[in-house]
């Protein structure tokens, strides 16, 4: 264990020897670095080293301000002329100044914002200065503080190049923009004074190079204006322009030769005399010369007859008459533009009648002549050709709307019930799908295709029972197209009697199944059968033959004589029996059908016991004869 | 010092176990942890009272490129009044444990002093050294000097490891190492005191337990069981513990054998890698003297530096 503790501090010495000796050879490098307590910031970057140490550090007393300012001169200088930020240090720097903190270390810190220009640095920082006052790099690009002067030049380019001295002043002032030299500068004390426009022109419009201030040409406009009239005018630029404006509000255009009058007078100058090229006298005093012909030629060069200068809309009057198409009734009153409508504009037609954009946007290129007096020169036509051009066969220009019209055709058929019939119950109107011209709703109505077959505008009521040959019944002339013409006498079924009275629906019923034309309802003519069961009911239920005329006539219904024509009952019908009322033996009785209901019982037979009773019950037997006769009630057997 | 020391400590180290036997003490850490615990108690001290107190915690993380105009500057800087304190009371400190060095070395200083005392001192100013010094570096570590401080931070750190091989060393109250005879007599005793108190079951399951968990012959001795095994044997004897209570089989006091047992098995654990242990702790020795010298060639330039430059004001 000894061995090991022994080892263990050999180990340990040579361990620390090694390191020590490591550190000692790092330091033959750079052992100011390793006595360094941080690298120096970047400003000083190049004092690192220990040969360096105590260019700043003095043995025993730390870093001193003799070997700072031994360095820094200027603020050594500063500080004895007790001037500048450091006009009142009396302690060490290091109290400000703190080092060994890194090459991006700060050696100066301040607060841009709050530090006071004039009174630290001697030099106030207002007017456009002042909002440069936190950047302090826009004028101090070096390191140095204290290199910048005064003047300035120290910061600002002479681009006067030197013509107009040293003294900025004169012209520029800190308050003002730097380029707004004028605020200063009077220039009423030059050769050439400022008025009106003049003033607000910036000086280098004219002193062009910016170092030429004295011996600038004045005497002529042209010296600095261009002329754009070309010389047209000579140098008098004065008869039309003043200082104020370039406008020529000089010019009395009256005694022009051409007055400006009406809508004339409102016109700006550059609307006829154009920019840019400032071609000042116009070409003609004709119309044509500004305005441009929305016509198209068409009226030769004759506005006059329409136009005046109180305004391009305000035509004078027109007589419509002279063209060969008189205005008259509603046509009268029509606006121009209804008929003399505006055509598409071919490409490359300008359509500017006058220079300004808002003109050429109202101006209306209307085409005049070549209208026809044709009505489809104007008007759709809503029957689309169907009744050709002749157009005043029905319509006046009083109104569209037809007023009379007299139909050609046969003259039975247009009159009786046809006759005050609206054209319309015929000339059935089908709603367009596109509205033509004036957007109104039009019909398209079929005038020539309409036949006078009843079927092509009346419906057949009856179904198809009596065919389609209405006129064998119906006439036109009858009031609501009664079938006067109609005889039961030539059908199957002669009315005679009671039958003669009856009204058809009596036994014409109307009624809903299917019919020739198809399932409906109608009045039932056709197929009513000639029996009387296709009308009457059959009271006896079925008993009786049905025949039913060997009893009833269509006199009566009532039945007045019955003789039985059994001959074998010619013996039965004696006595009282002859005398008896029919239902004293028919007697009324319940049908044994389905229903039931009433009906006279035609089943009886001749045995006594089938009316009688027998009051005997049966002891004298059935053969009642052997004692009772069908007699008269007297010659009866007392009981 | 010493009953200074162990008065103030006693409290806030784990309670120990009620005295059950009169020879057992020197077998409980418990001074040892508590220098520790001291150390860095009065380290928290101190960085509270710097970072809070003195305003370190805004200078301390401030840039360095515009730490030198903060508020802090004057008084914390290496150089200022507090910084050049913290500097000359921390190698203060770290020049306190070399006594503890000399009075092993030196055959003449035997008499002097407890050893066992030396040592929780020797901790303790090396905790609290160390953590002076890094206020007075400011978290700048520039330089040569700097050298010295990680040289300081790596034999700290290695004082840790070395504290906790030391305890694994059984000693007597002074100090001194215990003999492996006086061990094997205390495990046999130990044994002695289970066969009295526990049930002839209970007594087998431990057995078991032993056998299990503790290495028997030397194969079973490994580098990783050195160093998780404490830990492995801890956790085994409560779940030991847990289990008997639950199961109530036990009679008797079952608390009192629970207890002997674990500290016989751990003084069985200690006693199997006492060797290894030994020579570990030899050759901690290699890691943690040579760096001091390292420090201390270094320190005394520095110091001779700030003294020549003349620095050595307190920042007047």
């Amino acid at each position: 264990m000894a061995g090991a503790a022994g080892r263990g501090r050999r180990w340990a010495v040579l361990a620390a020897l090694v390191c020590v000796a490591g550190a000692a050879g790092r330091a033959e490098a750079q052992l100011g670095q390793l006595v360094s307590p941080g690298p120096l910031t970047a400003p000083h970057a190049g004092l690192e080293g220990l040969r360096n140490c105590e260019k700043c550090h003095e043995p025993g007393k730390g870093v001193t301000a003799e070997r700072c300012l031994a360095c820094h001169k200027p603020i050594a200088e500063r500080i004895a002329a007790r001037r500048g930020v450091h006009r009142n240090v009396t302690t060490d720097c290091t109290k400000c100044h703190v080092e060994h903190t890194g090459r991006d270390g700060e050696l100066r810190p301040f607060d841009t914002h709050a530090f006071d220009h004039a009174r630290d640095a001697g030099y106030p920082l207002d007017g456009k200065h002042a909002t440069v006052a936190a950047n302090c790099a826009a004028c101090h690009k070096t390191r140095s503080f204290v290199a910048l002067k005064a003047a300035c030049q120290t910061c600002h380019e002479d681009v006067h190049k030197g013509a107009l001295g040293p003294a900025c002043e004169t012209c520029h002032w800190v308050r003002a923009a730097f380029k707004d030299a004028m605020t200063t500068f009077d220039h009423a004390k030059a050769a050439f004074p400022l008025h009106g426009a003049h003033q607000r022109v910036a000086c280098e419009k004219c002193h062009v190079d910016r170092t030429t201030f004295k011996g600038v040409k004045f005497a002529s406009c042209a010296d600095c204006h261009r002329d754009p009239h070309q010389n047209v005018f000579g140098g008098a630029c004065a008869r039309c322009h003043g200082d104020d404006s370039w406008r020529t509000s000089k010019v009395d255009h009256e005694k022009t030769r051409f007055p400006l009058e009406g809508r004339h007078a409102g016109v700006e100058c550059a609307a006829c005399h154009k920019q840019p090229a400032m071609a000042v006298k116009p070409p003609s005093a004709t119309c044509a010369a500004c305005h441009a012909d929305p016509h198209r030629g068409t009226f030769k060069k004759d506005c006059a007859a329409c136009h005046t200068v109180r305004g391009f809309k305000t035509a004078a009057p027109f007589d419509h008459a002279a063209t060969g198409f008189p205005l008259v009734d509603k046509h009268a009153g029509l606006a121009c533009e209804r008929c003399h409508t505006r055509p598409a504009r071919p490409p490359g037609v300008g359509a500017t009648a006058i220079g300004s954009a808002a003109a050429a946007g109202a101006a209306l290129a209307l085409d005049f002549k070549g209208l026809g007096t044709a009505c489809s020169s104007c008007h759709g036509d809503v029957h689309h050709g169907e009744l050709g051009v002749a157009c005043a066969m029905c319509h006046t220009p009083k109104t569209f709307a037809v007023t009379s019209f007299a139909h050609p055709g046969p003259a039975d058929f247009y009159g009786g019930e046809h006759a005050g019939l609206a054209c319309a119950k015929c000339h059935v109107p089908a709603p367009l799908a596109r509205p033509v011209r004036t957007g109104a709703p039009v019909f398209s109505v079929r005038f020539k295709t309409a036949t006078t077959a009843c079927a092509s505008c009346h419906a057949d009521v009856h179904l198809g029972q009596v065919g389609p040959d209405c006129a064998r019944c119906h006439t036109v002339a009858a009031a609501r197209f009664a079938p006067v013409k109609f005889a039961h006498a030539a059908t199957a079924f002669t009315l005679t009697g009671k039958h003669a009275a009856l009204e058809c629906a009596a036994c014409h019923k109307k009624e809903t199944a299917a019919f020739p034309a198809g399932r409906g309802t109608a009045v039932r003519l056709a197929g009513l059968g000639t029996t009387c069961v296709s009308c009457h009911a059959d009271v006896h239920r079925g008993q009786l033959d049905p025949r039913c005329d060997a009893c009833h006539s269509t006199d009566t219904f009532a039945l007045k004589t019955y003789r039985h024509k059994n001959r074998a009952l010619g013996s039965f019908f004696v006595g009282a029996h002859a005398a008896a009322a029919c239902d004293a033996c028919h007697a009324r009785t319940v049908a044994p059908v389905a229903g039931g209901g009433p009906m006279m019982n035609f089943h009886v037979t001749t045995t006594c016991t089938s009316c009688h009773d027998d009051p005997h019950h049966g002891s004298m037997g059935n053969d009642c004869i052997t004692c009772h006769k069908p007699l008269a009630p007297a010659e009866r057997i007392p009981l | 010092m010493n009953g200074d020391l162990t008065s103030s400590i006693r409290p806030m180290s784990r309670p120990a176990r009620p005295a059950r036997a009169a020879g057992a003490a020197w077998f409980s850490p418990t001074v040892l942890r508590s220098a520790v615990a001291l150390g860095l108690l009065t380290s928290a001290a101190i960085a509270a009272f710097v970072l809070v107190g003195l305003g370190g915690s805004q200078y301390y993380t401030t840039p360095l490129a515009v730490r030198g105009y903060a508020p802090g500057h004057a008084l914390l800087r290496p150089s200022g009044p507090a910084g050049q304190i913290f500097g000359i009371a921390g190698v203060a400190l770290m020049l306190v444990p070399f006594l503890y060095t000399l009075r092993k070395r030196i055959k003449r200083l035997r008499a002097v002093g407890n050893l066992k005392t030396l040592l929780e001192v020797h901790i303790f100013c090396g905790i609290v050294g160390p953590v002076l010094i890094t206020f007075h570096t400011s978290f700048k570590f520039n330089g040569l000097v700097s050298v010295a401080y990680w040289s300081m931070a790596i034999v700290v750190a290695s004082g840790f490891i070395g504290r906790h091989l030391y305890a694994r060393i059984p000693r007597t109250l002074r100090g001194t190492e215990v003999d492996r005879a006086e061990m094997e007599a205390r495990a046999e005793a130990l044994r002695g005191e289970l066969a009295g108190l526990a049930s002839p079951a209970l007594l087998a399951r431990i057995d078991t337990l032993e056998r299990e968990a503790l290495p028997q012959a030397a194969s079973d001795l490994s580098w990783l069981d050195l160093a998780l095994g404490e830990v492995r044997l801890r956790r085994r004897l409560r779940a030991f513990a847990r289990a008997c209570r639950r199961d109530g089989t036990a009679t008797g006091p079952l608390e009192e054998v629970l207890g002997v047992m674990a500290e016989r098995a751990k003084l069985l654990r200690t006693m199997a890698y006492l060797q290894r242990i030994k020579r570990l702790f030899d050759l901690w020795h290699v890691f943690h003297l040579p760096l001091v010298y390292v420090m201390l060639v270094i320190v005394a330039l520095h110091v001779a530096v700030v003294v020549y430059m003349g620095y050595a004001g307190f920042g007047r």
